[in-house]
């Protein structure tokens, strides 16, 4: 393995600590994240595989460039983010939903305690369904992977006052949408 | 690194009960070591050492070329299961793959027309495959389909491409070319390109081969192949 193309230095520490990520580190570290994260944004289960892959390719070739400015993990959420959203685009082109099965009312999903993972995760889904994508993102990242407000702002690239409003209305929107389903159940 | 104005997370607050649950759910959901392991067969050497050290005659070459040959060569295999959507002939895919190469006659032409122009006015972000070649087999065929179709896809060529820079780096150029007719969109556009560039400066062709490093240099700005591409200046 080319050491140029698979290392890079970590974060805030100098060069000459000679403490370097690898391809390998940072699939064996965050893999299972990114999938998930990916799954959260919309992507089809089916296609998770494809879109992973094309994540890590990414971070194959750009692995040598990263210089540090921010963390490993901000960087590699940015790039989760952005491919995630390219998916979305070439999904929406070709006039197709982004997600491999139909996502009911979020009453349907909601409307009795899941029992299941997979109920959980459907009805994960159909809330986030309700949100665009910018609002997608900020409670993805948020919410599920943990980022702090001021990290999600600079990986989905907005100012954090943006990050902010478009966390409170994302969650305004959860919360009326389970509310009008607790009423009309 | 936690702003302390942040508010409380659905999933540890009392704000709404379902939804305090969904989203602990939600970070629960990661993927199963099935499933990264599916992800890791298909990015292959990408993730780890090479898969067998080369013969002494490649490994010189190899050093010659650029490490980013090298790199091509992982990369190349790293997706090698992963894109068999174009309709190509089938090839045995447990033999190597085979590229039939025109005569370098009838090929000059073709290598220069598509890739100079073509391939690095492709922009960085539309590097994926075309979506009607991604997409429909993701959805619909089984993982372990996908892996044993064909193998003449465009990770193939580029690998029979790089195996052949060092002894004729002519035919190495017709397999970029016969790579940018069939794959205009491939997602390894940027290692085609630094074989075609190597392969040109095998040639002795280096105006042809500082315009395209200049090329690509304009598509690709941030690419890791760079220092590859600007390394090894024309002779």
């Amino acid at each position: 393995m080319n050491d140029q193309s698979t290392r890079c230095f970590t974060a805030g520490n100098t060069v000459s600590e000679k403490e370097a990520y690898t391809v390998r580190g940072v699939f064996d570290e965050h893999g299972r994240y990114v999938w998930r994260t990916l799954r959260h944004l919309g992507v089809a289960e089916a296609e998770i595989p494809d879109v992973c892959q094309e994540v890590f390719l990414t971070v194959h070739r750009k692995l040598s460039g990263f210089e540090g400015r921010s963390s490993l993990r901000t960087w590699l959420y940015g790039i989760c983010i952005r491919v995630a959203a390219d998916h979305r685009r070439r999904a929406y082109v070709r006039h197709e939903r982004a997600t491999a099965e139909p996502v009911a009312d979020v009453g349907e999903r909601t409307g009795h305690e899941p029992d299941s993972q997979v109920e959980q995760r459907h009805a994960v889904q159909a809330l986030l369904e309700l949100l665009d994508p910018e609002k997608r993102e900020v409670v993805v990242l948020y919410e599920v992977e943990g980022f702090s407000m001021k990290e999600v702002a600079e990986i989905v690239g907005c100012p954090l006052q943006t990050a902010y409003s478009r966390l409170h209305a994302a969650r305004e929107l959860m919360l009326a949408a389970l509310k009008r389903e607790s009423e009309e159940s | 690194m936690t702003d302390f104005k942040d508010p409380p997370r659905l999933a540890d607050s009392a704000t709404d009960a379902r939804l305090g649950a969904l989203f602990r759910s939600a970070r629960e959901d990661v993927a199963t070591d099935q499933e990264l392991a599916q992800v890791a067969a298909r990015l292959g050497p990408v993730l780890g050492p090479a898969p067998a050290a080369p013969a002494a005659g490649k490994l010189a070459l190899l050093a010659k070329v650029g490490s980013g040959v090298l790199l091509v060569g992982l990369g190349v295999w790293g997706v090698s299961h992963q894109r068999a959507h174009e309709p190509l002939p089938a090839v045995s895919a447990a033999k190597p793959p085979v590229i039939a190469v025109p005569p370098p006659v009838a090929t000059e032409p073709e290598v220069r027309a598509p890739s100079v122009e073509a391939a690095p006015a492709l922009p960085a972000e539309e590097l994926s495959p075309a979506p009607s070649s991604r997409t429909a087999p993701s959805a619909h065929t089984p993982t372990s389909a996908r892996a044993a179709s064909p193998v003449r896809d465009e990770a193939a060529i580029l690998e029979s491409a790089r195996a052949q820079l060092a002894s004729n780096p002519a035919q190495a150029l017709a397999l970029t070319a016969e790579h940018v007719k069939l794959f205009p969109r491939g997602v390894l556009s940027q290692e085609r390109e630094v074989i075609a560039i190597a392969a040109l400066r095998r040639l002795g062709r280096s105006v042809e081969a500082e315009r395209r490093a200049e090329a690509f240099d304009r598509s690709y700005p941030h690419s890791a192949h760079q220092r590859t591409v600007d390394a090894e200046p024309a002779k």
